[in-house]
């Protein structure tokens, strides 16, 4: 007996989820991933039944990964959220030839950078891709307006507030 | 409980050795260590059960693994033992002769009065 590829993508996508929600790395998840694939495939078994549901298995792997206390995710947060408020507001200001609260926008700019990239490593080295150990395929491939998005926004943010500003100002 | 089932707890405590033992025997895969521990009697390990017991072993560098490419299908995780894990693996058989030795003079056999 083989599982159908639809039970086999559907239990994928969960165990990475309930993995990314336990904060394991992109790389240990493909790695567990590809064992329950490869142990499936040996056996004919249906994945739930040879390993649980995925939410059941993925707190079954937590005690080899300690995950993160929550403090350092609300930190996190608590900097991503700093860092887009002085980089926007800087980036305004240089668009606007104005200071922000009686400092340049480079200023801000860099200030929102020196916060902001440490928390932006943190996010990345969550959210590293899932390579299938076996061949090396991105087990879980973001969608390509995701980064669109990611990247798009807060500078369409900032060009409306620039626009907003500048119309109201006249 | 069924007779011929074995206590849960019991499985949990030799599980590692056994798997230990099983990759020590030869480089080996997953599922070929579940049927190696069901024909020795064990029953049927599930996946869920016997990949943290191999992961846990190899976070302990007891056994390593590489993935090699299956003929016709996908590749396998192939674990064999390290140097530290048979010498893991003699220490513990050893403690663990001892300690089911010494568990069995307590308890009375059944088996010898049916």
């Amino acid at each position: 007996m083989t599982i159908d590829e639809k039970t086999m993508s559907t239990y994928r996508q969960s165990l990475i989820l309930a993995l990314r929600l336990k904060d394991v790395p992109g790389d240990r998840i493909g790695e567990v991933v590809a064992e329950v694939e490869s142990h499936v495939a040996d056996t004919g078994e249906d994945p739930t039944e040879a390993f649980g549901t995925p939410r059941e298995y993925a707190a079954g792997l937590v005690d080899e990964h300690r995950p993160d206390p929550w403090w350092q995710t609300a930190v996190t947060i608590a900097c991503a959220a700093v860092a887009g408020w002085f980089v926007g507001q800087g980036a305004l200001a240089l668009l606007l030839g104005e200071a922000y609260l009686g400092r340049s926008g480079w200023l801000w700019l860099g200030l929102g950078l020196v916060v902001g990239i440490p928390a932006g490593v943190r996010v990345h080295r969550r959210s590293s891709r899932v390579l299938d150990p076996r061949d090396g395929a991105d087990l879980a491939p973001g969608s390509r307006w995701g980064v669109a998005v990611l990247v798009g926004l807060p500078i369409a943010v900032v060009l409306v507030g620039w626009l907003l500003v500048l119309a109201l100002g006249r | 409980m069924d007779e011929d089932e074995l206590p849960t707890e019991w499985l949990r405590a030799v599980l590692p050795l056994a798997v230990l033992s099983a990759v020590a025997q030869e480089e080996t895969y997953g599922y070929a260590v579940a049927q190696h521990l069901q024909a020795a009697g064990l029953g049927a390990i599930k996946g869920g059960t016997l990949y943290p017991v191999l992961n846990r072993l190899e976070a302990d560098g007891l056994v390593a693994s590489s993935w090699r490419e299956g003929v016709g299908g996908p590749g396998r995780k192939f674990f064999a033992v390290t140097d530290a894990g048979r010498r893991h693996l003699d220490r513990r058989s050893s403690a663990w002769h001892d300690f089911t030795e010494r568990a069995a003079g307590l308890l009375p056999d059944p088996r010898g009065t049916r």
